[in-house]
């Protein structure tokens, strides 16, 4: 990925409102979990990938991600939003917008192809199972990000115990590496997993 | 044919059943034939049974329609197959490159972009009911504008107020009235504000008319047990008719009365009798030892009624009379 003077740099299309750093538009970690996991972390392989984007809202992250993949399928299910998302998708080449509940990936299974990346960014009580459910995308030594919003799992545990809860989940899901990453630093109250789907589970 | 020994098995059955109960009555043979042409038919329906998404383009690729035509169509045709469970999983690009459809991973991406486009267009287009969400949005309008109003005038008369300080209380104007006389008054500094809000007051009474218009057609039954403008914000706070027809009338009860509900749950103070449903005149209106059972009452009402307009779509007049019976009665002390 492009750094500059400790910016991340994104080098699509720039529209109009988009805020630009010698020629190339900024990828803000205050405004996109991906970019304030590139800062705080690493970054994802996400280049010349093909990603499957969970919870796209509007489309902001998926726009900057679609710049370095080959490809971005991205899920949404609000109506509002999903229109941004169409709209993107008529500018970029490589977004495939999907209008369906990630809940339930039965729905589009027939649609999107295996992926290398998945990402997860919705912020739902039962946000680790939908990852899960999702999983099936996801190709042997593929990498998944889950991005946990932590408030919306309930308040009554912890933040520990409810990171040790989904990472067991995702643990005997088949994902092995896992990594925890807060992201307290730009976005407060969410943690992101990273992890790879293993290579045995897929050939039993 | 490769179904043939499934065939035989169903056959087989058929024909037990057949001898089993009929055995005399229907010549055997001429039942099987039938039989066996019906089994015929479903094959050639088997044989495009499961398909790739692609597959479904190809048909279309043949067809000398215009290109958006094309797309349009196989969108429609992957979105029935997709509703019956009839498409294939985990599409592979190079199955559709060796089948002709497209001719490299480029075109691939660009034609499922396509048809997700289109898919998730249509599919928006189905998931909204215009006429609801424009109730909706409508009514939500007509709150914020009268907010809007009544916050403008209120700084209106401070500035008024702080301008005409020496005068007695009794003097002071009605705030309507006093909007009014800066609206004629030509060298008043918010005499264009004033104005405006007059603008912003004919606006609303617009708008109110419409919402009372969908209200009565979307919820006929509602509109007439708690009024159009009630029936719609409880429309409005809920988000659909969908959802608010499968509502609990315990929760219609108590709908907007958000803050005094979880008080009550967290601390056990005296739970809220009405939320929304209190601007209903027969429950703003009724003696406040009845107003409890006036509201449970109604809320059970609406809850039917609910049910009819999503389910039925039309005024039900036998159910509106009982239904006004029943409120009227709980207003009234036993």
């Amino acid at each position: 990925m492009i750094w500059k003077d400790g910016r991340l740099l994104s080098p699509g299309k720039i529209l109009p409102g988009d805020r630009v750093y010698h020629g190339m538009r900024t990828w803000d970690p205050a405004h996109s979990k991906v970019a304030a996991l590139c800062h705080i972390h690493g970054e994802p392989p996400v280049k010349d990938a093909c990603i499957l984007y969970l919870g796209a809202a509007a489309g902001s992250t998926v726009s900057f991600l679609s710049d370095y993949a080959e490809v971005v399928y991205a899920v949404e299910f609000s109506p509002r939003p999903a229109r941004d998302l169409i709209r993107l998708a008529h500018q970029r080449s490589n977004v495939i917008p999907i209008f369906e509940d990630a809940r339930y990936p039965e729905r589009y299974l027939p649609l999107v192809e295996m992926v290398d990346v998945l990402i997860q960014d919705i912020a739902q009580r039962d946000q680790a199972d939908i990852a899960i459910r999702n999983l099936t995308f996801l190709k042997p030594g593929g990498h998944l990000i889950l991005f946990l919003k932590l408030l919306s799992m309930g308040i009554e545990k912890k933040r520990e115990e409810l990171t040790a809860e989904v990472l067991m989940q995702i643990k005997t899901a088949g994902i092995i590496d896992v990594k925890v990453i807060n992201l307290d630093k730009y976005h407060s109250g969410h943690v992101a997993l990273w992890g790879t789907q293993s290579v045995q589970k897929n050939d039993a | 044919m490769h179904g043939s020994s499934d065939h035989s098995g169903d056959l087989v059955l058929i024909w037990d059943i057949t001898s089993n109960l009929i055995s005399g009555l229907v010549d055997k043979r001429v039942f099987v034939t039938v039989v066996v042409k019906d089994q015929d038919e479903k094959d050639r329906d088997g044989k495009q049974y499961r398909q790739f998404w692609y597959e479904l383009c190809l048909e279309e690729k043949k067809n000398p329609a215009s290109l958006a035509g094309s797309i349009r169509n196989a969108t429609k045709k992957i979105q029935e197959y997709r509703d019956d469970s009839k498409l294939l999983p985990f599409p592979v690009w190079q199955d559709a490159v060796n089948a002709g459809i497209v001719s490299d991973r480029k075109r691939y991406i660009s034609l499922i972009r396509e048809i997700s486009i289109s898919l998730a267009i249509s599919d928006l287009e189905k998931r909204s009911n215009k006429d609801e969400m424009a109730l909706i949005h409508l009514v939500r309008i007509l709150d914020e504008t009268d907010k809007s109003i009544s916050r403008l005038s209120e700084k209106v008369e401070d500035y008024y107020i702080a301008q005409h300080l020496a005068e007695l209380p009794g003097d002071e104007r009605n705030i309507w009235s006093l909007i009014d006389a800066i609206a004629r008054d030509r060298d008043h500094p918010l005499n264009h504000l004033a104005k405006n809000i007059h603008r912003l007051h004919d606006s609303r009474t617009c708008i109110s008319s419409d919402v009372r218009e969908y209200a009565g057609k979307i919820l006929p039954n509602m509109s007439a047990l708690c009024g159009p403008l009630v029936s719609a914000r409880l429309l409005a706070r809920v988000g659909s008719r969908s959802q608010l027809a499968r509502m609990p009338a315990a929760s219609l009860q108590v709908l907007g009365a958000g803050p005094s509900l979880f008080a009550h749950l967290s601390s056990g103070s005296d739970p809220p009798k009405h939320g929304i449903i209190y601007q209903y005149k027969g429950v703003r209106h009724a003696k406040r030892q009845l107003r409890g059972r006036v509201s449970r009452v109604l809320a059970c009402q609406l809850a039917t009624a609910a049910r009819i307009d999503y389910y039925r779509g039309a005024a039900d007049e036998e159910f509106l009379r009982k239904a006004s019976e029943k409120i009227t009665l709980a207003g009234k002390l036993a």
